[in-house]
């Protein structure tokens, strides 16, 4: 880990800042995180930064979901747009971190080609929510039915859109 | 991994948004649909990208041959256009191997395919065969969905011939005995060196008449030069065994690094002023000679067989009994750290043969042979080297006995003195044993 490059370094930071930064976000919409599951999402976080490209990285990001699934009282309060975004850059680190080996600088270009990419796809989380703030208050198979048909909308939308590849670089 | 696989960030992506589905749908979480939005976008946008030709990678690399400190590159072929076109992302790691600097400095290059290439910049920083060992490159498709590779990328050799150390000598060849060329002989003839003045005989060129002291004299003088020959070089270079750490061209110099470059010096002088160079060097393995000759083809010849050059493994065999044989008035340079026997040996043969023979101590002064942390005592390490060079010291001293010279090498003007006493010794009468 000594030898680490400078961008593997912030890149390896941001796998490990980003999970943590998408829980922590959910104490102002209502939840209590316990020290105990905040320590361990801290070591799981920590073991995805360090070995990116292994299995051990999906432990962060199901513990943010899981997390937000079953602990957070609003569900759709402004923050899990903070929260999106953070599991989203955290992918992003993990993705190109994994590009090389550690010794891999990456490059500038690597790097503004991916932060363009997040950049492109955060706004569909906020149309997901957006969505089910219109939802709200609905029944809930209508809720879901809804949120299920707008995913599958954006995603054909951003297939279409993205179709010749070269017009993304 | 010759095929296209999807990366791990691919199946991260896809497990966590099918979790992130199953959980939200399960517990009726809208928060999680938007943590798991983007992500499924993004296995849309990977899986769409799935590239279907095979890349070919492939290692070149511009020269094969280079002098010690010069850089080239080694360029990375990924195959056909189709396949170049579906690959986002290379990365390539290139083998390390000793006296080998690459840029960047731990050899792994990455980046866009469009503009990085996977071009790595290598330097030899030590003459010598260096051999590349096997790199691996991987590549990747758009948004990182797919990956071929790591896959291995054949190594390759490099040739570093040895650099010239600075090196130039005024001093004039002792016994020049050929044809034509840049060195003062003994003979007076067509040249343009001032010999003297003597009365006209018949056959003398009008052109060579010296009105001056004719008018005074009153009868007709002519101004004779000296003849301009070619010499004959010879070096010995003495290849028995390397002393000390070698940190290649911008470090520490080992005894063979001072051998060889100054032997380069010495070859490429004495070419470019039209001296006919030869060389010899001795190996445990046996002696590898190559003949005399002229010229910049015979200058890389020179210097190819200085690059192989490779310290012996089979000390003991007594080598002074291998025939050198050498042309008369050929001026012979000993290049040798002079601890072995057998050079010495074989620098008094070739001075009892009548040539003018120097001796270029190539020992750097603060040579330190035996590695200390290979698990010798040091205090021992040091007493040994202390001997040995006690050693050396009376071989020098029985060498210069002889009427040999012994000089240090350090580069320009090392040889000035010693070939201007060579060539009065020169114009001398001489015993010589045959």
């Amino acid at each position: 880990m000594r030898r680490l490059p400078l961008s593997q370094w912030v890149l390896r930071a941001g796998c490990c800042v980003a999970p943590l930064v998408a829980v922590l976000v959910s104490v102002p919409a209502g939840a209590t995180l316990p020290p105990r599951l905040f320590v361990g999402l801290v070591l799981v976080a920590l073991l995805g930064a360090a070995y990116p490209e292994s299995p051990s990285a999906i432990l962060a990001p199901l513990v943010v979901i899981g997390w937000w699934a079953t602990r957070v009282e609003d569900q759709t309060h402004p923050l899990v747009l903070v929260a999106a975004a953070a599991l989203l850059v955290g992918h992003a680190c993990a993705v190109v971190a994994g590009l090389g080996p550690p010794s891999y600088d990456v490059e500038r270009a690597t790097l503004l080609l991916w932060a363009r990419r997040v950049a492109m796809l955060f706004p569909v989380s906020v149309l997901a929510w957006l969505v089910t703030r219109a939802a709200e208050g609905q029944s809930y198979l209508r809720v879901w039915v809804l949120a299920a048909a707008v995913a599958v909308g954006l995603l054909v939308v951003a297939i279409s859109a993205l179709a010749d590849r070269q017009e993304l670089e | 991994m010759n095929s296209w696989r999807p990366t791990p960030g691919l199946l991260r992506a896809v497990f966590v948004a099918g979790f992130g589905a199953i959980a939200a749908l399960a517990v009726g979480s809208p928060a999680v649909v938007v943590l798991v939005a983007p992500l499924m976008v993004w296995i849309a946008i990977a899986l769409r990208a799935r590239p279907s030709y095979l890349p070919e990678p492939q290692a070149t690399i511009a020269h094969h041959t280079l002098i010690e400190g010069q850089g080239t590159r080694s360029m990375l072929r990924l195959g056909d256009p189709e396949a170049v076109a579906e690959i986002e992302h290379v990365v390539r790691v290139s083998g390390a191997a000793p006296f080998l600097a690459t840029h960047p400095a731990n050899g792994v290059v990455g980046g866009l395919a469009a503009t990085t290439g996977g071009t790595i910049e290598l330097s030899p920083r030590r003459w010598g065969r260096r051999e590349i060992p096997d790199g691996k490159v991987a590549v990747t498709s758009a948004w990182a969905g797919f990956r071929f590779g790591p896959v291995v990328l054949p190594g390759f050799e490099l040739f570093a011939l040895p650099t010239a150390a600075p090196f130039r000598a005024h001093g004039e060849a002792p016994q020049p005995l050929g044809l034509v060329g840049s060195n003062r002989s003994r003979r007076v003839g067509e040249g343009t060196e001032f010999a003297g003045i003597r009365g006209f005989h018949a056959g003398d060129r009008l052109r060579r008449v010296n009105w001056r002291v004719s008018l005074r004299t009153g009868a007709l003088h002519v101004v004779t030069t000296r003849a301009e020959q070619d010499s004959g070089v010879l070096i010995v270079v003495d290849a028995l065994a390397d002393h000390g750490a070698s940190q290649g061209i911008d470090g520490h110099a080992s005894s063979l690094d001072v051998t060889v470059r100054a032997a380069a010096a010495l070859a490429e002088h004495h070419l470019r002023v039209g001296d006919r160079v030869a060389l010899r060097v001795i190996e445990w393995k046996g002696n590898i000679v190559v003949n005399a000759g002229t010229g910049e083809r015979h200058l890389r010849r020179l210097l190819g067989t200085l690059a192989r050059i490779r310290p012996g493994d089979q000390p003991g065999r007594d080598l002074s009994h291998q025939p050198i044989r050498v042309s008369p008035g050929t001026v012979v340079f000993v290049l040798s750290p002079m601890l072995h026997e057998s050079v010495v040996t074989v620098t008094g043969v070739l001075a009892r043969h009548g040539l003018p023979v120097m001796v270029i101590d190539t020992l750097p002064d603060d040579v330190r042979p035996i590695d200390e942390t290979a698990g010798h005592d040091a205090r021992v390490a040091e007493l040994a080297w202390r001997m040995r060079r006690a050693d050396r010291e009376a071989l020098l001293e029985s060498v210069a006995r002889s009427g040999t010279p012994v000089v240090t090498w350090r580069g320009p003007g090392t040889l000035d003195e010693v070939l201007h006493r060579l060539a009065r010794r020169a114009s001398l009468p001489r015993q010589v044993v045959r």
